[in-house]
């Protein structure tokens, strides 16, 4: 079959949930099942470092994941640190902080420094993350405002990795960050840590969610649509799912034909 | 004397700095020695970032040889030029935040990321189509296993067809995480070999071009 008839086909077909709003049932996994009860579990009023690591590019898959989080944690009154470990992923903060702010409107009352604080670019990959969580103010002794980390209420007593107990890694990446952050973080520090991750990064993290080394994961839109759902935000993920669901069942059909079509040409 | 700066002195300031930061790491070591080791550590960020400045340089000097020789794509070569320059003199002129940056990042940056993304949705459609055919009994395990974590993904089905969801996190916590940590160690070893030699001296990927 020409490919062309392939995109044709693909676009009519993700396109049809956009056009015909549809309810599909959403089962919950058990790695989303986690992740909930690991938010929960975080005491109201805990501070919670939070890795913005998604780009306009994954932001729809897993920005829902990322909003409804940050919701969720400033509803308990959690205070957040934010950073990021890319550089294109420094204005996501602020991006993912007003996505919140639009699902519960009642928290814009929240105050920069006091309830949240941008950290900024944390550069160096894993071995950068190891400098910053030895020493946070002395590789960024400044928020992404340029104001000095002494002078941030949220930051004082935040020294090193040690002193933050729950960690949130959102990473719109399939490249290592989720390990990383187990290795220099929870394996040194022993704190804890929710994911929320590509779906092909699903497979590189179940082995730590089974250990408990990490505490949970929203995978992919479904991930983070089951979240919505379990956290009663209904977002973007939900309808993205649908989308997801009717392309898969698409793919299915296309690998049916392509084996008939190998078959019919060896005949 | 030129053997001795691009070779010797880097094998000793990379031993120097591995066995540090690795002691440091393991032992619990006298203050002095884990200050030198996080400051070893500190100036990994501050490299980094002088990579992304090399980069930015780099990528400048070959697409402006591209323009001047006139080769194949030096229209796009322009583009490039002109997008990297404005970007960086409005960032460094006017600040990260200001709203010249901001309408570059949200306007123009975010949407062409988002639609290069996209088109991963079609380029798998026909990667299904082409890949995922029946040839032998390995292909069809595989074929199998693929069809059943692909389905597990899409809620629809896992609703209608009972059991799915089981399976599919059966296959997840079983068969893949098997394989997985077997991957994950063989790595680990692999990376402390890799470390030892590099610590040591004998592992020269590092110096690439150089003998």
């Amino acid at each position: 079959m020409d490919k062309r008839y392939i995109y044709v086909l693909l676009f009519v077909v993700g396109s049809i949930p956009f056009f015909v709003p549809m309810v599909l049932p959403l089962p919950i996994t058990e790695m989303t099942s986690k992740y909930n009860d690991f938010i929960e579990s975080i005491p109201d009023g805990s501070i919670v470092a939070f890795n913005v690591q998604i780009y306009r590019s994954t932001w729809p898959m897993l920005g829902s994941g990322s909003a409804v989080t940050t919701t969720r944690l400033f509803e308990k009154d959690c205070r957040i640190v934010f950073f990021t470990m890319s550089a294109s992923g420094v204005p996501m903060i602020d991006f993912n902080v007003q996505e919140a702010f639009k699902i519960n409107p009642k928290l814009s009352d929240k105050v920069y420094g006091a309830d949240w604080v941008d950290l900024g670019f944390v550069s160096g990959d894993e071995s950068g993350l190891a400098a910053f969580l030895t020493n946070i103010p002395g590789v960024l002794p400044t928020d992404s405002n340029g104001t000095p980390l002494e002078d941030i209420p949220i930051m004082k007593g935040i020294k090193t990795g040690g002193d933050i107990k729950y960690v949130i890694n959102a990473a719109g990446s399939v490249s290592s960050p989720p390990l990383y952050f187990q290795r220099q973080w929870v394996a040194k520090y022993g704190v804890k840590l929710g994911l929320i991750a590509v779906k092909s990064t699903g497979p590189q993290v179940t082995p730590f969610i089974e250990a408990g080394e990490m505490q949970g994961a929203l995978i992919g839109t479904g991930g983070c649509a089951e979240y919505e759902a379990l956290t009663q935000k209904p977002g973007p993920a939900l309808s993205l799912t649908n989308a997801g669901s009717i392309t898969i069942i698409f793919l299915m059909l296309l690998m049916v034909a392509s084996n008939i079509n190998y078959y019919r040409g060896r005949k | 004397m030129m053997s001795f700066y691009k070779s010797t002195l880097p094998k000793w300031i990379l031993f120097i700095c591995g066995i540090v930061v690795l002691i440091a790491s393991i032992f619990v070591v006298p203050e002095p020695l884990k200050n030198v080791s996080n400051e070893i550590q500190h100036f990994t960020s501050i490299l980094t970032s002088f990579a992304i400045c090399l980069g930015a340089v780099s990528l400048g000097i070959n697409n402006v040889k591209r323009t001047v020789k006139k080769q194949s794509g030096w229209c796009y070569s322009i583009v490039l030029l002109i997008s990297l320059i404005a970007t960086i003199g409005i960032g460094i002129s006017l600040g990260r935040k200001s709203a010249n940056f901001m309408w570059i990042y949200n306007y123009l940056y975010m949407p062409l990321q988002a639609a290069i993304y996209s088109i991963l949705f079609f380029q798998v459609g026909t990667a299904v189509y082409r890949t995922f055919i029946v040839k032998n009994p390995t292909a069809t395990v595989l074929l199998i296993f693929a069809c059943l974590t692909i389905l597990g993904g899409a809620p629809a089905i896992t609703c209608t067809i009972p059991g799915l969801t089981a399976l599919n996190d059966w296959i997840l916590a079983v068969p893949q995480m098997s394989g997985s940590r077997g991957i994950m160690i063989g790595l680990g070893v692999g990376i402390i070999g890799i470390s030892v030699r590099t610590i040591l001296g004998r592992e020269k990927a590092y110096q690439m071009g150089e003998e």
